[in-house]
């Protein structure tokens, strides 16, 4: 087992309540081969670093500027200008802001310094029947690490492992990471492969082929739909998604309803929000979900 | 005259309120109380002044024990009775909600304070014009007799130390200016056996004593117990007076049997034991009274009500057939009794306390034997809180392994109403750090194990534990300020440290580290000192000769509890701020003797300016290492200072209780509010008058960043909980965080995890920060919106306005 093996991620987080059972530490991996406009990490969809400037908490003290060496950041007397186009996400700017109004999304993690996060929380796991989630971004573009940190957690060390992906990706790579997880959390956007397309760039077809290859198997998932307003909450794709989960025999499905928390990421990446409007039909669909005789929960009620 | 209690046990037979009647009528006066209670200021009520102007004057031939309990005496017989509808009877003053003030501890702040606006926990306070009158009379009478006037006397004259430009300069507040609670005194055994028959054993024990010069202060304090017990045996009798007197011309059927039942239970307790649950509650409460008539103050709490009330419900329940839904109505009624208390002893008072009351209740925990000591009436103590959500009383849970899971579920709920209780105690290390306390006089495992919280976080023996102030309080960051000042009060430019010199001198971190520990010796030195100097003057001013004979082991021994008769003292000096200390030292120590970005020199200038023109250095002394993170070199740089701190108080050689040694707590109420607004600028990047960092293991507010597991890991390793009396340590989450059975769970693991990892304090705070700012733009829409502080529970929009920005600003844990 190699133990140097290296990951993009963008953050690790410790006291995750809603990424699998108990309490749990999420591994979140950078890069995504899918582009969802509703995207609530946008720093999680490409594998190399990103600067991220939130700049309704810089202070416009200039020492970024100082210590910038591609000249992004420009001082002009009281004034600080950030040229996007120049940064070349070095992060030499991050640790000169005292303020974290600059803040380096992306860096390498190693399988050791992975296991060593991890077990920081040994206690919380055994307590709450928690464990360890990988989730992105897209784990299973990174089948290597992912393979290698999960057959730590899970054959070492005997942590619950939570695999949570969008499922975009050759059976054979989902495959040879099942041995090694307890749960899959497998994310279906729409049951029409065009709509499907144009809401996250690419088609349904392999993610669903996954879902019933799992199905097959009688693995442990928990299929989990990001609800989204008139895009994937119309009757007519709620009832084609009951009937092939039916077909599938998946018994659990959580619903995620569309939220805004992550539009001052796409600010501080300098990227444009696609402002989706409006509040998805959950009521509408766990009633017609549980007529296929799944059991529904909603993540996050609001 | 004595009643006779065959002859009531004759009318007990009588035809009294059908029990779901009665339930629903206690249901309806509690919903109104609590209403009332809302939307009424407090009121200084002046008729205990009269009564205390008068005794004092009239038997100034007695000695003080038996002074202080010819007042209670005077004031029961005298006072303003009123009854309502709430059938639980009694209450500490002769208007509602009202507040007795007590100028025998200080009366400096009535001659200063009397025309500022006054608050308290239920808003403000009112008084009238001839009451002021009264109280600028009593405060001037009490001028040179107050305890706080002759503690400044005897310092004086003992070793002509004047702590008054200490105390001015926030380095420590006194302990004689404000009352204080009473710990925990036995009310199992005074309910259980009735008042008549502890006056009988106790004119017994009087009536054996030699009279001879080793039996002089004895007897004085068993004439003087005996005259206040027979005070509250008086006082629940005009009750029943009264009721009687009421129910004469009552007009209402209903109405009119209600008030002969009260009537009729006044007669009963607390003179005599309790037949039902019902007069078991009642008798507790006329015991309360007497108590907080006597000298109300923060800390005087239930202990373990329910486990003690219990046996009474039981036998209820078996007997009468009494429900739960019974149980519960009763402990509401009390409940909101107990909410009507408020304390008002000056601004500086409400600054420190913030009105707090401290009736804290303790569930769970272990009986003596180690097994699980949680009882029914436990649970309904939940429900109850559950539904009215008090401030006061608050609900303490003693975590241990062997708590059952439904109890535990049930406490989740309690917190998920946003309350803040119950607040979560490791009943482990409080047996610990109490066989450790009071191992000179011997306690036994049995009385570790009865262990309860009695004040906000303060620990000790249930029924056995006096409560006493040294130093009241302290304030560690001041210490690092004297340190950059040379020991300096930067107000008045006074020498009211130690004299350790100009900090540039200081070649490394060690100096600067030494400079400190110097100060914070200095402090103790002379602090404790004085604290000695306050308990001789509260001794030779105000025993409280009532209460003093609740304690186990007071009449025994024939000791009241300023003379060391109560079986254990929690003899305490409260620290405060120690995080800003510590989130100070390591600024400097990265800054100047690390990376050298910026020089002592600047430094000093920098807080003297209040960084005005140094924001470069404000940004890296905030950027600097802080406590909260998970970060190993910080964290025990902050058990250092804390080691550090306990070290150096016991190396003072004096303890004014003996045997019974003095201890630190960690707790901050709102005294970080208070000490803030007299601290300047510190190298942790706090501004000058900002409020402190609340609790005592808490991250200042902003700079925990790297979630709540890494917080509550530096916090369970910040101080070495069996030495220190307390810790106190505030989360808040987002109420998405617990929601569910699985969130319960989760809480519940998170509670655990803390507590193995050595953590004896926790509490939550499950509100949004949205709400919260709401609340204060708006604060006639959120009248009743509670929220937890620093150890304590308090309407949010009755808290100071840095208090309230504090908890806006704390960070939320990412949930």
């Amino acid at each position: 087992m190699d133990t140097a093996v290296a990951g993009h991620v963008f953050d690790l987080q410790r006291f995750c309540t809603n990424d699998g059972p108990g309490v749990r530490t999420t591994f979140f991996l950078k890069g995504c081969p899918l582009r969802c406009a509703w995207c609530s990490n946008p720093e999680s969809q490409i594998f190399r670093p990103q600067l991220m400037f939130h700049e309704q908490l810089c202070k416009g003290c200039g020492r970024c500027a100082a210590v910038c060496p591609s000249g992004a950041v420009r001082s002009d007397g009281p004034q600080l200008f950030f040229q996007r186009e120049q940064c070349a996400n070095c992060g030499a700017c991050v640790a000169a802001c005292a303020y974290d109004a600059r803040v380096l999304a992306g860096r390498e993690l190693t399988v050791d310094e992975g296991v060593q996060f991890a077990r920081q929380d040994w206690h919380y796991y055994m307590h709450s029947n928690g464990g360890i989630t990988c989730s992105g971004g897209e784990a299973l573009a990174q089948p290597e690490f992912l393979r290698a940190l999960f057959a730590r957690m899970h054959d070492e060390l005997g942590y619950h492992t939570c695999l949570d992906t969008t499922a975009h990706a050759s059976w054979e790579t989902l495959e040879s990471a099942l041995s090694v997880t307890d749960l899959i959390l497998l994310d279906i956007k729409h049951m029409d492969s065009d709509r499907h397309k144009s809401m996250t760039g690419v088609g349904n077809t392999l993610i669903l082929e996954n879902a019933k290859a799992l199905g097959k198997l009688h693995f442990p998932v928990l299929i989990r739909v990001p609800l989204i307003p008139r895009f994937n909450d119309t009757p007519d794709n709620v009832r084609q998604l009951g009937e092939f989960l039916e077909d599938c025999r998946f018994c659990d499905v959580e619903l995620m309803p569309y939220h805004m928390f992550g539009s001052s990421k796409y600010t501080a990446l300098g990227r444009h929000y696609a402002n989706i409007q409006g509040k998805p039909d959950v009521h509408g669909t766990v009633a017609a979900l549980k007529k296929f005789g799944l059991h529904v929960t909603v993540h996050g009620t609001s | 005259m004595l009643f006779d209690p065959v002859t009531q046990e004759a009318c007990a037979e009588s035809n009294r309120l059908d029990p779901k009647i009665q339930r629903a009528r206690c249901v309806e006066a509690v919903a109104r109380a609590k209403d009332s209670l809302l939307n009424s200021p407090q009121k200084v009520d002046t008729e205990r002044l009269r009564c205390l102007l008068d005794v004092y004057r009239e038997y100034d031939y007695e000695p003080v024990i038996v002074l202080r309990a010819r007042v209670l005496e005077r004031y029961i017989n005298n006072r303003t009775l009123y009854i309502d509808d709430n059938p639980v009877v009694g209450t500490v003053t002769g208007s509602a909600a009202g507040v007795n003030v007590f100028p025998e501890w200080d009366s400096e702040w009535i001659l200063k304070e009397m025309r500022q606006a006054m608050m308290s926990h239920l808003g403000k306070v009112n008084i009238s014009e001839e009451e002021r009158k009264l109280m600028v009379e009593a405060a001037k009478y009490f001028k040179n007799r107050s305890a706080t006037a002759k503690a400044r006397a005897y310092s004086k004259q003992l070793r002509g130390y004047d702590p008054a430009p200490a105390i001015q300069a926030g380095m420590f507040q006194d302990g004689t200016q404000f009352t204080v609670g009473a710990g925990n005194v036995d009310y199992e055994t005074f309910v259980r056996r009735g008042l008549r028959s502890i006056i009988e054993e106790t004119e017994a024990r009087l009536h054996a004593l030699d009279i001879s010069a080793e039996n002089t202060h004895k007897i004085d304090f068993y004439r003087a117990a005996l005259i206040s017990m027979n005070a509250v045996v008086k006082f629940a009798n005009r009750y029943a007076e009264l009721a009687e007197r009421m129910a004469a011309t009552e007009e209402d059927a209903v109405r009119k049997q209600e008030l002969l039942d009260i009537a009729e239970v006044c007669r009963r307790v607390p003179e005599y034991p309790p037949r039902t649950f019902r007069e078991s509650v009642q008798s507790w409460w006329f015991l309360h009274l007497g108590i907080q008539m006597e000298q109300a103050g923060c800390g005087s709490s239930p202990g373990r009500l329910g486990q003690y009330l219990d046996p009474y419900f039981q036998k209820d329940k078996a007997e009468n057939g009494i429900t739960c839904e019974d149980g519960i109505a009763w402990l509401k009624c009390l409940f909101v009794k107990i909410l009507e208390f408020g304390y008002y002893q000056g601004l500086a008072y409400a600054r420190l306390v913030s009105g707090h009351t401290g009736h804290t209740i303790n569930i769970g925990g272990l009986k003596s034997d180690g097994t699980d000591a949680t009882c029914e009436l436990d649970y309904l103590l939940l429900d109850a809180q559950i539904d009215l959500r008090n401030i006061q009383p608050t609900l303490t849970l003693l975590y241990h392994d062997g708590l059952a899971e439904d109890f535990l579920f049930k406490a989740v709920e309690l917190d998920r109403t946003g309350l803040g209780q119950p607040q979560w105690m490791n009943a482990n290390i409080i047996i610990q750090r109490l066989l450790t306390r009071h191992s000179q006089v011997g306690i036994t495992l049995e009385d570790a194990r009865n262990c309860i919280n009695m004040s906000c976080v303060g620990t000790g023996v249930a029924g056995k534990t006096c409560f006493i102030r040294e130093i009241a309080t302290f304030n560690l960051a001041k210490m690092v300020e004297l340190v950059m000042t040379g020991g300096y009060d930067a107000n008045t430019n006074t020498l009211v440290g130690a004299d350790t010199g100009n900090p540039e001198q200081f070649a490394s971190f060690e100096e600067f580290f030494g400079a400190f520990v110097e100060q914070t010796a200095h402090l103790f030195q002379t602090a404790r000192f004085y604290g000695s100097c306050s308990n001789k003057a509260l001794g030779d001013t105000v025993p409280s000769p009532f209460r003093s004979s609740m304690y186990d082991g007071c009449l025994q021994s024939g000791k009241h509890e300023c003379e060391g008769g109560a079986k254990y003292y929690l003899y305490y000096s409260i620290s405060t701020a120690g995080v800003d200390a510590a989130n100070s030292l390591a600024a400097v120590k990265e800054l100047v003797y690390g990376t050298g970005k910026v020089g002592m020199a600047r430094l000093k200038a920098a807080l003297a300016a209040d960084f005005e023109g140094y924001e470069d250095v404000l940004e890296l002394c905030l950027d600097a290492p802080k406590h909260g993170n998970g970060d190993p070199e910080m964290d025990s740089l902050v058990r250092r200072v804390y080691d550090c701190v306990m070290d150096k108080y016991h190396e003072v050689d004096t303890n004014f209780y003996g045997k019974h040694i003095a201890n630190i707590e960690a707790y901050s109420l709102s005294i970080h509010n208070y000490f803030g607004m007299l601290t300047g600028a510190l190298p942790c990047g706090r501004k000058k008058g900002k409020p402190l960092t609340d609790a005592s293991v808490s991250a200042m507010p902003g700079t925990d960043k790297n979630g709540p597991l890494a917080l509550v890991s530096s916090a369970a390793r910040a101080l070495d909980t069996v030495r220190y009396g307390s810790n106190h340590f505030n989360m808040k989450f987002h109420p998405s965080a617990v929601a569910g059975a699985a969130g319960a769970r989760k809480l519940i693991s998170l509670v655990k995890t803390y507590m193995d990892m050595g953590g004896s304090h926790i509490q939550f705070n499950i509100v949004s920060s949205e709400t919260l700012s709401k609340a204060k733009a708006t604060p006639e829409d959120y009248r009743a919106l509670t929220v937890r502080v620093a150890g304590f529970s308090a309407y949010f929009t009755r808290l100071h306005g840095g208090v309230q920005d504090e908890i806006i600003a704390r960070t939320e844990l990412g949930l």
